[in-house]
């Protein structure tokens, strides 16, 4: 086999091939279920390596990235005020050893054009499918939540980090850590971590693009560089979020599960979106994130439109209202017209509807769902006003929400 | 319910089969089994074509619309005890799948509606 140690150009068979190396590496980057904890072991410790940072002897597995982010950064503030050389966080002296290193190698042997091609092809789609769905809602979420700590989640990750140094002390010293670090108004340092699975395609030539080049273009760099190149991507394969300090390493397993949506936001109407193996997670409506509470109550689908507009964040009010379209029927609007199929066309006007939307006039859709019992087998979908310009007629409207031409529709004899 | 007869054309819940002559040039085989989803639901009430034992359905891909191959009938069936959308039987031959759609005012934009 023939490798490059130099790339100016790609072939056109090496650019067809991006779109499916992209794939492959969104599923990496999305992957659930068991989490490879021996491939992470054996590769860790390459990093710290390459960082020419002893590997320290406590790794502690974490089930939500809640958890690891509240127990390493208490760790790490237990560790700082224990000694006062201690490293503590080491994220930016291993990711520079790892990412870092490799970047400037492989700038040096691409060229501009090809990197920026490759990357916007492979890293930008894993980074808009991994990245700005899954890390930003969970990042965002931890980071509300760090304040709220609970304390008993808590204990046994630090337990372990600190286990065998300071014994009996750990549940003083965490809450003392804690209270202090409340009453100084301090945020925990939670956010030094590295973001493993999610972050495949992160920043400029994360790991998808740096291994196509690898893999496809059959770049092949110093053995130093390969090595760090691979302890990056193995790690990435293996776990989820991961905390390296000088004293331990914190390590978060796999979700359980991601739901996302038809544009790849994080998304369930029957429970969590995201999902970790101790329950944590998110209740996402596509990609707004919801409260427990609230979450039951909109994917009823009975909520009323004074219920829904109580709802004070816009964006959690909007889909409300998507999956409650029924409770725009409470608003009086008018009928317009009905046809002979019973399909018919209202319209809601001077409502605080039409203020909620910012549209002067809203149009619905009524149609009979087969599979429920009349009176409640009515449905009711909203209308591109648009397409009422060119019809009134709810026959047509119906089949361009089935998008069918009007002619196909009417020959539609079987509906369940 | 399924009276058993095969028809060409049918909407079940959001999704829609309808017969068409052949599938594109170029279309990408992206799934095939004697069971296949043409229907996902977040809940689980998904809207699956069933085929008889050792017969494969394939699904193809081109453009951003999916077809399907039935080498003989199949039923389309909905992975839900109450309220669910009732059997229906397909002809063999390929179809197109449509997944209906609703406008959203909030944002503007016409939506894959929610079953």
């Amino acid at each position: 086999m023939e490798y490059r140690t130099r790339i100016d150009s790609l072939t056109e068979k090496e650019k067809s091939q991006m779109a499916d190396y992209a794939k492959k590496w969104i599923d990496v980057g999305l992957k659930t279920g068991e989490t490879d904890w021996d491939t992470f072991d054996k590769y860790m410790p390459i990093v710290y390596k390459k960082a020419n940072l002893k590997y320290p002897s406590r790794i502690i597995r974490v089930n939500s990235p809640l958890v690891g982010a509240l127990s390493a950064s208490v760790a790490e503030g237990i560790w700082k005020k224990r000694r006062d050389a201690v490293r503590g966080a080491v994220r930016g002296a291993v990711r520079g050893a790892v990412r870092g290193a490799v970047d400037g190698a492989v700038r040096d042997a691409v060229r501009g054009a090809v990197r920026d091609a490759v990357d916007d092809a492979v890293d930008g789609a894993v980074r808009d499918a991994v990245d700005g769905a899954v890390r930003d809602a969970v990042d965002g979420a931890v980071r509300d939540a760090v304040g709220d700590a609970v304390r008993d989640a808590v204990d046994d990750a630090v337990d372990g980090a600190v286990r065998g140094a300071v014994d009996g002390a750990v549940r003083d010293a965490v809450q003392t850590a804690i209270s202090t670090a409340r009453n100084a108004g301090v945020s925990l340092a939670w956010h030094n971590l590295w973001g493993g699975q999610f972050w495949v395609g992160y920043w400029w030539y994360g790991v998808a693009t740096v291994n196509f080049l690898f893999d496809i273009c059959k770049l092949k760099l110093s053995k130093d560089i390969m090595e760090r190149a691979e302890a990056n991507r193995k790690i990435s394969e293996s776990v989820n979020y991961i905390w390296p300090n000088s004293e331990f390493v914190m390590v978060c397993a796999r979700p359980t599960k991601i739901n996302r949506d038809d544009q790849g936001r994080l998304h369930s109407d029957a429970g969590m979106a995201i999902q970790y193996p101790d329950g944590w997670g998110l209740y996402m409506i596509h990609g707004i994130r919801f409260e427990e509470d609230l979450f039951d109550k909109v994917i009823t689908g009975k909520m009323s439109f004074s219920e829904i507009l109580k709802i004070e964040n816009t964006e959690q009010r909007l889909q409300a209202m998507r999956l409650n379209p029924n409770a725009l029927m409470s608003e009086h609007p008018k009928l317009i017209n009905k046809s002979e199929r019973g399909n018919e066309l209202w319209l809601i006007e001077g409502s605080e509807v039409n203020t909620f939307y910012d549209a002067p006039k809203v149009y619905l859709l009524g149609f009979i769902d087969p599979s429920k019992e009349a009176p409640n087998n009515v449905m009711y979908e909203e209308v591109n006003p648009d397409d009422v310009e060119r019809t009134q007629d709810p026959d047509e409207i119906n089949a361009i929400h089935c998008k069918l031409t009007l002619a196909e529709y009417q020959k539609l004899e079987y509906e369940t | 319910m399924n009276n058993n007869k095969e028809h060409e054309f049918g909407r079940h819940g959001e999704v829609i089969l309808k017969k068409v002559k052949s599938i594109p040039k170029g279309a990408k085989l992206i799934e095939e089994g004697q069971k296949i989803i043409v229907g996902h639901s977040e809940s689980g009430h998904h809207h699956v074509l069933e085929a008889e034992h050792g017969v494969t359905i394939k699904m193809y891909e081109i453009d951003g619309k999916t077809y399907l191959d039935l080498p003989s009938k199949v039923d389309l069936v909905h992975q839900k005890s109450a309220e669910s959308h009732g059997t229906q039987t397909f002809a063999p031959g390929i179809y197109i799948r449509e997944i209906r759609q609703s406008y959203s005012y909030g944002e503007r934009i016409m939506r894959r509606t929610i079953d």
